[in-house]
Protein backbone atom coordinates (compact mmCIF):
# COMPACT_ATOMS: atom_id res chain seq x y z
CA UNK A 1 0.00 0.00 0.00
CA UNK A 2 1.25 3.22 -0.69
CA UNK A 3 3.00 5.28 1.90
CA UNK A 4 0.58 7.83 2.03
CA UNK A 5 -2.61 5.93 1.73
CA UNK A 6 -1.80 3.63 4.34
CA UNK A 7 -1.27 6.79 6.46
CA UNK A 8 -4.56 8.48 5.59
CA UNK A 9 -6.90 5.10 5.92
CA UNK A 10 -5.49 3.30 9.56
CA UNK A 11 -5.98 4.73 12.91
CA UNK A 12 -3.36 6.35 14.59
CA UNK A 13 -2.97 3.80 16.96
CA UNK A 14 -2.72 0.69 14.33
CA UNK A 15 0.10 2.38 12.60
CA UNK A 16 2.87 0.36 13.84
CA UNK A 17 5.67 0.83 11.51
CA UNK A 18 8.77 -1.11 9.82
CA UNK A 19 11.84 0.29 9.15
CA UNK A 20 12.23 -0.32 5.76
CA UNK A 21 8.63 1.79 5.63
CA UNK A 22 10.11 4.30 7.69
CA UNK A 23 13.21 4.77 6.40
CA UNK A 24 11.56 5.28 2.68
CA UNK A 25 8.80 7.13 4.18
CA UNK A 26 11.86 9.21 5.73
CA UNK A 27 13.63 9.61 2.48
CA UNK A 28 10.90 11.02 0.72
CA UNK A 29 10.24 13.47 3.14
CA UNK A 30 6.53 11.98 4.28
CA UNK A 31 7.23 10.33 7.65
CA UNK A 32 5.02 11.38 10.25
CA UNK A 33 7.24 10.01 12.64
CA UNK A 34 9.72 12.23 11.32
CA UNK A 35 13.32 11.71 12.54
CA UNK A 36 13.17 9.47 15.66
CA UNK A 37 10.46 6.05 16.14
CA UNK A 38 10.60 4.68 19.63
CA UNK A 39 11.00 1.12 19.97
CA UNK A 40 7.40 0.54 20.68
CA UNK A 41 6.34 1.76 17.99
CA UNK A 42 8.42 -0.71 15.46
CA UNK A 43 6.86 -3.26 17.60
CA UNK A 44 3.31 -2.07 17.58
CA UNK A 45 2.25 -3.24 21.26
CA UNK A 46 4.08 -2.05 24.45
CA UNK A 47 6.19 -4.76 26.01
CA UNK A 48 8.70 -5.02 28.93
CA UNK A 49 11.88 -3.28 28.78
CA UNK A 50 13.70 -6.15 28.55
CA UNK A 51 12.39 -7.04 25.30
CA UNK A 52 13.00 -3.67 24.04
CA UNK A 53 16.40 -3.77 24.91
CA UNK A 54 16.72 -7.08 22.77
CA UNK A 55 14.62 -6.10 20.34
CA UNK A 56 16.97 -2.63 19.63
CA UNK A 57 19.65 -4.21 17.84
CA UNK A 58 18.20 -6.50 15.63
CA UNK A 59 16.36 -2.67 14.46
CA UNK A 60 19.01 -0.62 14.62
CA UNK A 61 20.89 -3.07 12.05
CA UNK A 62 17.91 -3.00 10.23
CA UNK A 63 18.05 0.45 10.06
CA UNK A 64 21.26 0.80 8.99
CA UNK A 65 21.03 -1.85 6.09
CA UNK A 66 18.02 0.20 4.66
CA UNK A 67 19.44 3.66 5.45
CA UNK A 68 22.77 2.55 3.44
CA UNK A 69 20.79 1.22 0.45
CA UNK A 70 18.43 4.10 0.07
CA UNK A 71 21.94 6.46 0.57
CA UNK A 72 20.25 7.72 4.04
CA UNK A 73 23.99 7.37 5.71
CA UNK A 74 25.87 9.59 3.46
CA UNK A 75 23.32 12.69 5.11
CA UNK A 76 22.68 11.09 8.78
CA UNK A 77 24.02 8.97 11.52
CA UNK A 78 21.71 6.57 12.65
CA UNK A 79 21.34 6.97 16.84
CA UNK A 80 19.89 4.50 19.36
CA UNK A 81 18.72 5.97 22.54
CA UNK A 82 18.79 3.94 26.08
CA UNK A 83 17.10 6.31 28.38
CA UNK A 84 17.89 5.89 32.02
CA UNK A 85 16.39 6.54 34.84
CA UNK A 86 17.25 10.55 36.83
CA UNK A 87 20.82 10.95 39.50
CA UNK A 88 19.97 13.04 41.62
CA UNK A 89 23.84 14.16 41.01
CA UNK A 90 26.32 13.77 38.25
CA UNK A 91 26.81 10.42 37.94
CA UNK A 92 30.07 9.64 36.50
CA UNK A 93 29.89 5.47 37.52
CA UNK A 94 28.85 3.81 34.58
CA UNK A 95 25.55 1.78 34.67
CA UNK A 96 25.14 -2.02 35.43
CA UNK A 97 25.35 -2.83 31.37
CA UNK A 98 24.42 -6.79 32.20
CA UNK A 99 20.68 -6.02 33.20
CA UNK A 100 20.79 -2.26 31.64
CA UNK A 101 16.99 -2.39 31.49
CA UNK A 102 16.39 -2.10 35.06
CA UNK A 103 17.60 1.07 34.64
CA UNK A 104 15.39 2.27 31.67
CA UNK A 105 13.19 5.32 32.67
CA UNK A 106 9.81 4.99 31.55
CA UNK A 107 10.50 6.31 27.88
CA UNK A 108 11.04 3.23 25.19
CA UNK A 109 14.49 3.15 23.34
CA UNK A 110 14.52 5.08 20.64
CA UNK A 111 16.09 5.34 17.21
CA UNK A 112 16.80 8.65 15.33
CA UNK A 113 18.23 9.82 12.19
CA UNK A 114 20.26 12.60 13.12
CA UNK A 115 21.42 15.25 10.06
CA UNK A 116 25.20 15.47 9.58
CA UNK A 117 27.37 17.37 10.84
CA UNK A 118 24.88 18.51 13.97
CA UNK A 119 27.18 18.03 16.35
CA UNK A 120 28.02 21.37 17.97
CA UNK A 121 28.05 21.31 21.78
CA UNK A 122 25.08 22.01 23.60
CA UNK A 123 25.18 24.22 26.94
CA UNK A 124 24.85 22.32 29.81
CA UNK A 125 25.60 22.83 33.22
CA UNK A 126 27.40 19.91 33.99
CA UNK A 127 27.84 16.99 31.56
CA UNK A 128 30.09 13.97 31.45
CA UNK A 129 30.75 10.99 28.81
CA UNK A 130 32.34 7.98 28.63
CA UNK A 131 32.87 5.73 26.39
CA UNK A 132 31.44 2.51 26.15
CA UNK A 133 32.72 -1.39 24.51
CA UNK A 134 29.92 -2.28 21.97
CA UNK A 135 30.61 -5.86 22.53
CA UNK A 136 29.28 -4.85 26.30
CA UNK A 137 25.70 -4.02 25.23
CA UNK A 138 25.35 -5.81 21.83
CA UNK A 139 26.74 -8.84 23.72
CA UNK A 140 25.25 -11.38 20.48
CA UNK A 141 26.98 -9.52 18.30
CA UNK A 142 24.39 -8.24 15.91
CA UNK A 143 25.97 -5.33 15.14
CA UNK A 144 29.03 -7.37 14.43
CA UNK A 145 29.84 -6.15 10.74
CA UNK A 146 29.38 -2.16 11.38
CA UNK A 147 31.52 -2.04 14.74
CA UNK A 148 33.97 0.00 12.75
CA UNK A 149 31.78 2.75 12.26
CA UNK A 150 29.80 2.29 15.73
CA UNK A 151 30.59 4.15 18.99
CA UNK A 152 28.54 4.33 22.26
CA UNK A 153 28.70 6.39 24.93
CA UNK A 154 26.90 6.79 28.50
CA UNK A 155 26.38 10.10 29.57
CA UNK A 156 24.83 12.22 32.29
CA UNK A 157 24.38 16.25 32.17
CA UNK A 158 22.54 18.52 33.80
CA UNK A 159 20.62 21.21 31.48
CA UNK A 160 20.46 24.64 32.10
CA UNK A 161 17.20 25.82 33.42
CA UNK A 162 15.25 25.66 29.75
CA UNK A 163 13.04 23.43 27.62
CA UNK A 164 10.40 23.57 30.87
CA UNK A 165 13.13 20.68 32.44
CA UNK A 166 13.82 20.37 35.96
CA UNK A 167 17.47 21.86 36.27
CA UNK A 168 17.83 20.00 39.67
CA UNK A 169 18.04 16.89 37.85
CA UNK A 170 20.56 14.64 35.63
CA UNK A 171 19.50 12.79 32.80
CA UNK A 172 21.01 10.08 31.82
CA UNK A 173 21.38 8.09 28.69
CA UNK A 174 23.16 5.62 26.71
CA UNK A 175 23.77 5.63 22.87
CA UNK A 176 24.71 4.18 20.28
CA UNK A 177 25.67 5.69 17.11
CA UNK A 178 26.60 4.76 13.62
CA UNK A 179 28.28 7.09 11.27
CA UNK A 180 28.88 6.12 7.44
CA UNK A 181 32.78 6.51 6.63
CA UNK B 1 39.40 1.61 24.95
CA UNK B 2 39.05 0.10 21.71
CA UNK B 3 40.28 1.37 18.45
CA UNK B 4 37.03 2.11 16.58
CA UNK B 5 36.18 4.57 19.74
CA UNK B 6 38.92 7.13 18.06
CA UNK B 7 36.53 7.45 15.36
CA UNK B 8 34.92 9.90 17.42
CA UNK B 9 36.43 12.89 18.88
CA UNK B 10 34.04 13.37 21.35
CA UNK B 11 34.03 9.96 22.48
CA UNK B 12 36.26 10.77 25.72
CA UNK B 13 34.63 13.63 27.16
CA UNK B 14 34.76 14.49 30.62
CA UNK B 15 33.89 18.42 31.01
CA UNK B 16 32.41 20.42 34.29
CA UNK B 17 31.21 24.34 33.77
CA UNK B 18 29.30 25.90 36.19
CA UNK B 19 26.58 28.37 34.74
CA UNK B 20 25.10 30.52 37.61
CA UNK B 21 21.56 29.44 37.67
CA UNK B 22 18.23 32.14 37.37
CA UNK B 23 15.86 31.58 39.98
CA UNK B 24 12.86 32.97 40.43
CA UNK B 25 12.38 36.72 41.24
CA UNK B 26 12.47 38.35 44.59
CA UNK B 27 10.84 41.04 43.55
CA UNK B 28 8.43 42.46 40.62
CA UNK B 29 7.34 45.67 40.39
CA UNK B 30 5.25 47.09 37.97
CA UNK B 31 3.71 50.42 38.48
CA UNK B 32 2.96 51.63 34.69
CA UNK B 33 0.23 48.89 33.33
CA UNK B 34 -2.46 51.00 34.23
CA UNK B 35 -4.76 48.59 35.27
CA UNK B 36 -7.53 47.81 37.14
CA UNK B 37 -7.26 46.43 40.59
CA UNK B 38 -6.51 42.36 40.10
CA UNK B 39 -4.65 39.43 41.92
CA UNK B 40 -2.74 37.47 39.58
CA UNK B 41 -3.66 33.79 40.30
CA UNK B 42 -1.24 32.32 42.69
CA UNK B 43 0.14 35.40 43.33
CA UNK B 44 -0.88 35.68 46.35
CA UNK B 45 -0.82 31.64 47.53
CA UNK B 46 2.96 31.87 46.76
CA UNK B 47 4.01 34.48 49.22
CA UNK B 48 3.48 37.58 46.86
CA UNK B 49 2.50 40.91 48.90
CA UNK B 50 -0.20 43.26 47.54
CA UNK B 51 0.18 46.96 47.48
CA UNK B 52 -2.14 47.96 44.63
CA UNK B 53 -3.73 51.79 44.71
CA UNK B 54 -5.63 53.04 42.43
CA UNK B 55 -2.89 53.47 40.03
CA UNK B 56 -0.15 51.23 40.36
CA UNK B 57 0.74 48.33 41.84
CA UNK B 58 3.36 46.33 43.69
CA UNK B 59 3.94 43.05 44.12
CA UNK B 60 6.87 41.87 46.14
CA UNK B 61 6.86 37.99 45.09
CA UNK B 62 9.00 35.07 47.28
CA UNK B 63 8.55 32.44 45.10
CA UNK B 64 5.95 33.25 42.10
CA UNK B 65 8.24 33.64 38.84
CA UNK B 66 8.05 37.33 38.07
CA UNK B 67 8.11 36.61 34.36
CA UNK B 68 4.46 34.67 34.87
CA UNK B 69 3.00 37.77 36.54
CA UNK B 70 4.21 40.28 34.07
CA UNK B 71 3.00 38.39 31.37
CA UNK B 72 -0.63 37.78 32.93
CA UNK B 73 -0.75 41.29 33.79
CA UNK B 74 0.66 42.41 30.33
CA UNK B 75 -1.85 40.02 28.29
CA UNK B 76 -4.99 41.75 30.26
CA UNK B 77 -3.58 44.79 29.72
CA UNK B 78 -3.69 44.62 26.13
CA UNK B 79 -7.11 43.19 26.30
CA UNK B 80 -6.06 39.52 25.41
CA UNK B 81 -7.83 37.94 27.88
CA UNK B 82 -6.92 35.21 30.83
CA UNK B 83 -3.48 33.92 30.26
CA UNK B 84 -4.95 30.46 30.34
CA UNK B 85 -5.97 30.34 26.95
CA UNK B 86 -2.87 30.36 25.41
CA UNK B 87 -0.69 28.74 28.26
CA UNK B 88 1.36 31.55 28.51
CA UNK B 89 1.97 33.47 32.29
CA UNK B 90 1.44 29.61 33.37
CA UNK B 91 4.74 28.77 34.92
CA UNK B 92 5.63 25.34 32.96
CA UNK B 93 5.51 22.30 34.19
CA UNK B 94 8.54 20.02 33.52
CA UNK B 95 8.29 16.72 31.75
CA UNK B 96 8.66 14.90 34.91
CA UNK B 97 5.98 16.81 37.24
CA UNK B 98 4.20 15.75 33.84
CA UNK B 99 4.55 12.27 33.65
CA UNK B 100 3.68 12.34 37.43
CA UNK B 101 0.23 13.74 36.79
CA UNK B 102 0.08 10.55 34.31
CA UNK B 103 1.14 8.22 36.56
CA UNK B 104 -1.25 9.20 39.08
CA UNK B 105 -4.46 9.50 37.05
CA UNK B 106 -4.00 12.70 37.42
CA UNK B 107 -4.13 13.56 33.43
CA UNK B 108 -6.33 12.88 30.69
CA UNK B 109 -6.52 8.90 30.38
CA UNK B 110 -5.41 9.69 26.48
CA UNK B 111 -1.99 11.12 27.55
CA UNK B 112 -0.10 7.61 27.27
CA UNK B 113 3.42 9.31 28.89
CA UNK B 114 5.78 12.65 28.88
CA UNK B 115 9.00 12.20 27.72
CA UNK B 116 11.88 14.28 29.04
CA UNK B 117 13.95 16.26 26.17
CA UNK B 118 17.40 15.56 25.52
CA UNK B 119 19.81 18.39 24.93
CA UNK B 120 23.08 16.78 24.23
CA UNK B 121 25.63 17.41 21.08
CA UNK B 122 23.95 16.01 17.24
CA UNK B 123 20.82 14.55 19.54
CA UNK B 124 17.76 16.77 20.42
CA UNK B 125 14.72 16.53 21.46
CA UNK B 126 12.28 18.83 22.71
CA UNK B 127 9.87 17.58 25.62
CA UNK B 128 6.93 15.64 24.80
CA UNK B 129 3.61 14.05 25.24
CA UNK B 130 2.57 10.94 23.63
CA UNK B 131 -0.85 10.05 23.00
CA UNK B 132 -2.63 6.94 23.20
CA UNK B 133 -3.13 7.00 19.36
CA UNK B 134 0.45 7.20 18.56
CA UNK B 135 0.62 10.62 18.48
CA UNK B 136 2.93 13.19 19.89
CA UNK B 137 3.00 16.48 20.41
CA UNK B 138 6.14 19.03 21.90
CA UNK B 139 6.25 21.51 24.38
CA UNK B 140 6.20 23.99 21.58
CA UNK B 141 3.09 23.19 20.23
CA UNK B 142 4.57 21.38 17.26
CA UNK B 143 3.51 17.95 16.67
CA UNK B 144 6.50 15.25 17.15
CA UNK B 145 4.86 12.27 15.44
CA UNK B 146 1.00 12.25 13.90
CA UNK B 147 -1.29 14.81 14.84
CA UNK B 148 -5.14 15.23 15.39
CA UNK B 149 -7.74 17.32 17.44
CA UNK B 150 -6.68 17.43 20.87
CA UNK B 151 -9.50 16.42 23.20
CA UNK B 152 -10.60 19.75 25.26
CA UNK B 153 -9.64 17.65 28.07
CA UNK B 154 -6.37 16.90 26.99
CA UNK B 155 -6.20 20.90 25.87
CA UNK B 156 -6.85 21.93 29.17
CA UNK B 157 -4.56 20.10 30.51
CA UNK B 158 -1.75 20.75 28.04
CA UNK B 159 -2.56 24.80 28.32
CA UNK B 160 -2.69 24.31 32.49
CA UNK B 161 0.64 22.61 32.51
CA UNK B 162 2.13 25.54 30.40
CA UNK B 163 2.83 24.09 27.53
CA UNK B 164 1.69 25.25 23.73
CA UNK B 165 -1.29 24.00 21.75
CA UNK B 166 -0.65 23.19 18.15
CA UNK B 167 -1.97 26.22 15.93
Amino acid sequence: MDFEVWMETTPMNKKETTVTEWVMAFRKGTSFWKNSVHIDEFLGKKGQSEVYFHKSFPLLLEVIDRSNEVGLTQEYNLCLSFYLKDSVSLDVSMPCIPDLWNDFSHTPPELSLIEKPVREERETVECYENPISLSQLDRNNILGSHKESIAAYYSCWRSKDEENEDASEYQRIIVIEYRSK
Amino acid sequence: MEGHHNYFAYDYLVHNCNVAASGTASAFATSALGLSAFTPPGALAAGAVFLGSSVGYEYIANSYPAQAIYNWAFNKSQGEGDSAASGEGVNPKSSNQMQKEVERGQAPKTIERVDKGVDRPGLTEKPHIHLDDGSAINNDGTWKHGGRALTEAEKQWILKSGWKLPQ
